[in-house]
């Protein structure tokens, strides 16, 4: 018998995180969906350009398409008890057609660096084509677009607020954004770029005539970068709320192909999200096929991409509203560099730190960009190491480094690549603070200083360049990892899991009735392969097991400081941990 | 597109040229109807296992002869009768007509070049040479 395949609007529509793809469906239907949408309190609404505007130079809301009346969805929204966030993009999104700009606009294919078209497959098997952010013609209508846009929100009376967005992937470490491009409407802004810097150079000898072409390509890109959001901020200014990242799980270039052969694994899904999250980039499983988000991806999703989660990270500003006694992602270790530089990824990989912490720390870690990092922030953090690389400190992130340590937290820094004056300063604070320096060589000379809680760890990783055999040098690292954690009786879960496993950690505040305990831990277990699989948790004292929750083919031996927990394919469970400090 | 060829007989090669490495040769992606070629499974020299972990790509080839020698050894080991090759322009090209990924490997088997039995071709290549 023939059947007809059902597509489940929901997924067209609410292809997941919160966000509403309002032109997807017809405006008369909006309340109706909307209300259907259980347990979320903000609508994540992205901002369609080129849905609004076919020519880049008309512009509608409301006037021809009912769908495209912002208004009336926010005032939905709004009388569904519910709060409408616009996001406007400052790149190509990987969901729309031409990238989402306006039709007439698509003329200079966007190129990546293998310079194959910048594309990426949709849901739906669709292959959207991106094109230059970088042609003028783009930018002179996004600006018109950001200006109409602006004079539509405060002549309707729309109390909404609206973020920036850039998208991209995720691959090796590093976010990929959409925006890279090598078409010839780059190279031709790039090259008067480069005239201008010339003569520019000619004035100000302070520009060195060495610099590499492809540093100057990033500040070019970061440049034109700057500018549409500028174009968002100076226009929208009294709703904007900040910039994000959002990467999307299968939105590398090379995915198209492979998505022609062979669905993605649950484990590439859940592994791709985790990596994200940890790097402060919004995770969007957008071009997941609604057919591989079932079973244990939505399992996954619920845990990690909950509605708290992605309603937190659109929060306003000026709101301190994270509560406490929720279950956010936990960071006990957190890397404070440029972690978007190469160089400093390949300090961190020299080091054996990013290799240790993933190992012995697995997804209880974080990156933090050091250009936004504020220390006082951390104070009320539950965060508990922090990892400063030497290359990308200046005086005023070491000073910050120093005030942690002075305020009981622990620090790490890397005194690789750290500039001569910063030494000076760092060897000044001892003297002026009387500190006593505890000093110990190890494979390279580690100074340690404590003060109350506060300890602070130097060392120079350089020096582990000197060690001879290279099958030795990452067991020698491991151990010089291990002796540091060692010396700082530092008690941790130790989890021996069958490869294939997955598994993420949370924390939350305690409530009244917790308050033998400082923090409240829950780890989530996925087994996303289609066999079975077992994982051991070896809990110090510090932690108290609390409760089990969300089992799913999984049964459980629980024996002092130990659970052994047994997995069904696709099955997951997760574990509360009271921690006692 | 070639009517002879059936597509779960192809391997895939994608290439492209690095112009920041003297416009050298390398293979950006492989797969068959069975999946991506996973060279970290696959016994190749080892620079170009060094280069595969360090950049997630497979090279350098100097010349042409050399990206199709290490292709059809690959076509070999992957048991497969036919290689098409794409190169940037294929591989633009096919993106643009395609539109739906399920088109995908028809267009790239149309603009990409074809060579099959590698057995013979590689006789033939290797007679050319000598």
């Amino acid at each position: 018998m023939l059947t007809t395949p059902v597509i489940k609007d929901e997924d067209t529509v609410f292809p997941g995180e919160n966000w509403f793809l309002y032109w997807k469906t017809s405006a008369s239907l909006w309340k109706s969906k909307i209300e259907s949408l259980r347990g979320v309190n903000k609508i994540i609404i992205p901002v369609n350009w080129g849905f609004h505007s076919d020519t880049g130079d008309n512009v509608d809301f409301a006037g021809e398409k009912p769908e495209t009346d912002l208004k009336k969805l926010v005032h939905i929204c709004e009388d569904l008890g519910k709060e409408a966030i616009l996001i406007l993009p400052i790149s190509p999104v990987p969901y729309l057609p031409n990238g989402g700009i306006p039709f007439l606009l698509a003329r200079t294919e966007s190129l990546n660096s293998t310079m194959v078209f910048g594309s990426a497959l949709d849901a739906d098997g669709v292959i959207n084509q991106f094109y230059s952010f970088f042609d003028p013609r783009v930018y002179k209508a996004f600006t018109k677009f950001t200006r109409e846009l602006s004079h539509y929100i405060s002549q309707s009376g729309m109390n909404v607020s609206l973020w920036a967005y850039e998208s991209g992937y995720f691959n090796n470490g590093l976010f990929h954004s959409y925006l890279h491009d090598r078409s010839s409407a780059f190279d031709q802004g790039f090259t008067r770029f480069l005239q201008a810097k010339k003569a520019e150079d000619e004035e100000n000898s302070e520009v060195s005539s060495g610099q590499k072409e492809d540093s100057l390509r990033k500040e070019y890109e970061s440049m034109i970068r700057e500018l549409y959001l500028e174009s968002v901020k100076n226009d929208l200014g009294f709703c904007y709320q900040g910039m994000k990242k959002i990467g999307y799980v299968l939105g590398r270039p090379h995915d198209i192909f492979i998505s022609s052969v062979e669905n993605a694994a649950d484990s590439r899904i859940i592994d791709e999200v985790l990596m994200m999250s940890r790097y402060d980039i919004i995770p969007s499983t957008m071009l997941v096929p609604a057919r591989l988000k079932k079973g244990l991806i939505n399992i996954f999703r619920d845990t990690v991409l909950s509605s708290t989660y992605i309603e937190e990270t659109f929060e306003d500003k000026t709101i301190q509203n994270k509560s406490e006694f929720v279950f956010h992602p936990s960071s006990t270790f957190s890397f404070v560099c440029q972690k978007e530089d190469k160089e400093t990824l390949k300090d961190l990989t020299d080091s054996g730190v990013i290799n240790f912490v993933d190992e012995y720390l697995k997804y209880d870690y974080d990156f933090n960009d050091l250009s936004e990092f504020s220390w006082e922030d951390e104070l009320e953090s539950s965060r508990y190491f922090y990892y400063f690389t030497g290359r990308d400190l200046d005086l005023r992130s070491l000073s910050a480094a120093l005030k942690m340590f002075m305020n009981g937290l622990n620090v790490f820094i890397d005194k690789k690549n750290l500039d001569d004056k910063l030494l000076r300063r760092l060897e000044s604070f001892y003297i002026e603070n009387d500190l006593e320096i505890e000093r110990i060589r190890y494979l390279c000379l580690i100074e340690t200083i404590s003060m109350g809680e506060g300890r602070l760890f130097i060392f120079d990783s350089s020096e582990f360049e000197d060690l001879q055999k290279d099958g030795q040098k990452s067991d020698k690292k491991r151990q010089f990892w291990n002796k540091v954690f060692d010396s700082l009786d530092f008690k941790y879960p130790e989890i021996m899991a069958e490869e294939g496993l997955r598994y993420t950690w949370f924390d939350r505040g305690v409530a009244s009735s917790e308050l033998k305990f400082e923090r409240v831990k829950r780890v989530s277990f996925f087994n996303p392969t289609s066999y079975k699989k077992k994982v051991k948790v070896r809990y110090p004292s510090q932690f108290i097991f609390q409760k089990s929750i969300d089992e799913k083919n999984v049964s459980m031996n629980n024996t002092t400081h130990e659970i052994e927990l047994y997995f069904l394919p696709k099955g997951s469970v997760s574990l509360d941990f009271g921690v006692i400090l | 597109m070639n009517a002879e060829v059936k597509t779960q007989d192809v391997l895939f090669v994608l290439y492209s040229f690095d112009s920041n490495k003297e416009m050298m040769r390398f293979i950006d992606l492989a797969y068959s109807t069975k999946g991506v070629l996973d060279f970290s499974h696959v016994e190749i020299e080892e620079d170009l296992t060094e280069v595969y972990e360090q950049e997630g790509r497979v090279g350098p080839f100097e010349t042409e002869e050399e990206l199709l020698q290490f292709s059809y050894e690959l076509c070999e080991k992957a048991k497969l009768e036919s290689i098409c090759l794409c190169d940037v322009d294929a591989v633009n090209q096919s993106l643009k007509d395609a539109g739906n990924v399920n088109k995908l490997n028809d267009h790239l088997l149309e603009h990409g070049d074809i060579l099959t039995d590698p057995d013979r071709k590689k006789k033939g290549l290797f007679s050319n040479i000598f």
